[in-house]
């Protein structure tokens, strides 16, 4: 199966957010081709695991040095934004636990993919997109 | 009709919003025949709670779900699985957040539940108290019944 996930219209302007922003679509591509691709799911788990965790690892330092990124430019919606990414990353924390403690259900993991992938697409075109339009307008060189 | 727009306006502009960031696609309503045709369909209801309350259920038929997944993901599939039915939750509850955003603009403070997902051909039940959208983009129809109240 074929999954492209990055498309050239997620780019927000801001050359080091969108390098970041390729690199975590990059990791959920590696973490959902694990996962739907065809076969037994004893045999796809320890591959769908291996990337569970280095995408998830990335969901953390990239929501770091973008609120680092939005504290040095003087982003007047830090706050909001930065309660967001605590929000989310509670949720992928709470459901890698959760996935840990019941031993890893298909089931649940395909659920979670589908909210994450749709909850990134949105946040990098509509709430990361605000940030953008603040830079542009001057907010910072 | 001034009271229907409670309703309508936010769930529509939300939609049209959400469509066209995410998936570059352009929404418009037509008009309503009753039904979303004979397909299985995903129907995510989102519970409303606070100065309104009720529900908005969205049902999306098989194929629009599958042609919206491929657009996110660039994945080809034919079955209404579970990745791809949380995907449609999520906007869902995308859609449903700003509009709540847009209904506290109007005086109404508001709160969502989490989305409640099923796959089935059921259809919402009508009452006096509902809004019926049928709204078309490229991925094809789609369905939202809007049922909510002054608390």
């Amino acid at each position: 199966m074929v999954i492209t996930l990055w498309k050239e219209k997620y780019k927000i302007g801001i050359p080091i957010v969108d390098w970041q922003h390729k690199e975590l679509f990059d990791r959920v591509e590696q973490f959902l081709t694990a996962l739907r691709k065809n076969g037994n799911w004893e045999e796809k788990l320890p591959e769908v695991k291996k990337t569970l965790v280095f995408m998830q690892n990335y969901v953390v330092t990239h929501f770091a040095n973008e609120e680092e990124y939005q504290k040095k430019i003087g982003y007047p919606d830090f706050k909001k934004h930065q309660q967001i990414h605590k929000e989310f990353t509670n949720y992928v924390m709470k459901s890698a636990h959760d996935f840990e403690q019941e031993g890893y259900k298909e089931k649940e993991i395909q659920k979670f993919a589908g909210v994450l992938l749709a909850w990134l697409i949105n946040h990098v075109v509509a709430t990361d997109l605000k940030m953008s339009k603040y830079v542009q307008k001057g907010g910072v060189s | 009709m001034a009271e229907q727009k409670f309703k309508t306006n936010p769930f529509y502009d939300a939609t049209k919003d959400v469509f066209k960031s995410m998936l570059d696609m352009d929404i418009s309503e037509l008009k309503s025949n009753g039904q979303t045709g004979q397909e299985e369909n995903v129907k995510i209801e989102i519970a409303l709670v606070g100065d309104l309350s009720g529900s908005t259920i969205y049902s999306f038929p098989k194929s629009t779900t599958l042609n919206i997944v491929k657009s996110l993901s660039g994945m080809e599939t034919d079955t209404l699985d579970d990745f791809a039915t949380s995907m449609l939750g999520e906007i869902a509850n995308i859609i449903s957040g700003n509009a709540v955003t847009a209904l506290s603009g109007m005086n109404y403070k508001c709160d969502i539940k989490p989305p409640q997902i099923t796959v089935g051909n059921s259809a919402a039940n009508k009452d006096e108290n509902s809004v019926d959208m049928l709204l078309h983009s490229q991925a094809g129809v789609m369905r939202e019944h809007i049922c909510l109240a002054k608390s």
